[in-house]
């Protein structure tokens, strides 16, 4: 096999160029399958040199998405001690309230006008949910380790988490498409002109 | 004044030292190289990007190779002004190493 023909995985390559500004849409794949091609893929075989090349594409997504991220996580950690109801949620699920479709909605809105596409805008708005959930779940079990246990009792549990995680990643992708679309086709310059 | 960190002074060193050959890979090899720990891709691009936002560094487009399926390159320089930050930060670094003897002595 030439050098030319070895290709890292088709969904990172994908990934990471939904992530980069439409101006390093060629330099950065180009820098990463140069290195891949070049040496990874010869030293390290195949695997290897795949995880590699998935972990550089991850790194260039947490470089976009890490506000959203941090946000999302101080969100929960505040709320958990707040009484109930002081945040209203959709459906009585993690994920589904208001300042969570605040969030999402500002993690696309972010996503899009940073890089002028909607999809980067859906995605960072789509990793904030799973990451803001699994924080939740996080807090949850540091809090009542005996939750920890519970899902390997009663494997019902599992389903129920799995339901609970496609709601929150649901209404994450609802509420990032909408911050997306106001993110590129009104980007901040124009609220600026409107409000002047 | 531009206040530089210390990542943004690994990436301006290693733009320095690179001259005309100073591309993203070339960059992020060279910083993993100097600072002797692996460096992913997304901080030293972000970096990048944050240091043209600073008018620290320009960059040019230039044409990719086969190896990288005739992708451009993105050649990097720094800037006056980031050549200046470079050099300040050098001197903030030595003026508060002065009057210290290396290696320093641990009082226990």
């Amino acid at each position: 096999m030439s050098d030319t023909q070895m290709d890292p995985p088709r969904w990172a390559h994908a990934l990471l160029k939904s992530f980069v500004r439409p101006s390093d849409t060629e330099s950065i794949p180009g820098d990463l399958l140069e290195e891949y091609r070049e040496v990874k893929r010869p030293l390290l075989g195949r695997r290897r040199a795949d995880a590699w090349y998935v972990k550089q594409a991850f790194s260039v997504l947490w470089s976009v998405v890490w506000p959203c991220v941090v946000a999302i996580a101080v969100l929960r950690i505040l709320s958990f001690p707040l009484p109930r109801g002081w945040n209203p949620s959709l459906v009585p699920a993690p994920g589904a309230s208001l300042l969570d479709a605040l969030v999402f909605l500002w993690a696309g809105y972010y996503g899009s006008q940073r890089n002028g596409r909607l999809s980067t805008g859906i995605v960072t708005a789509t990793v904030t949910s799973v990451l803001g959930f699994t924080t939740f779940f996080i807090y949850a079990a540091i809090t009542r380790p005996a939750l920890l246990l519970a899902p390997f009792a009663n494997p019902f549990i599992f389903v129920i988490m799995t339901v609970l995680l496609a709601i929150a990643v649901t209404f994450g992708i609802v509420a990032g498409m909408a911050g997306a679309a106001a993110g590129r086709w009104f980007p901040p310059s124009r609220w600026r002109t409107r409000l002047s | 004044m531009d206040t530089i960190g210390q990542f943004e002074q690994a990436v301006l060193v290693a733009l320095v030292r690179l001259g005309k050959e100073a591309y993203g890979r070339a960059i992020l090899n060279e910083v993993q190289k100097r600072l002797d720990r692996e460096v992913s891709a997304g901080a030293v691009y972000a970096t990048l990007e944050r240091l043209e936002a600073k008018g620290l560094a320009s960059s040019t487009l230039a044409p990719g190779t086969a190896i990288r399926g005739g992708r451009a390159r993105r050649y990097f320089v720094p800037t006056a002004a980031g050549v200046r930050a470079l050099s300040d930060a050098k001197s903030a670094t030595v003026r508060m190493w002065r009057g210290l003897a290396r290696p320093l002595k641990v009082r226990t």
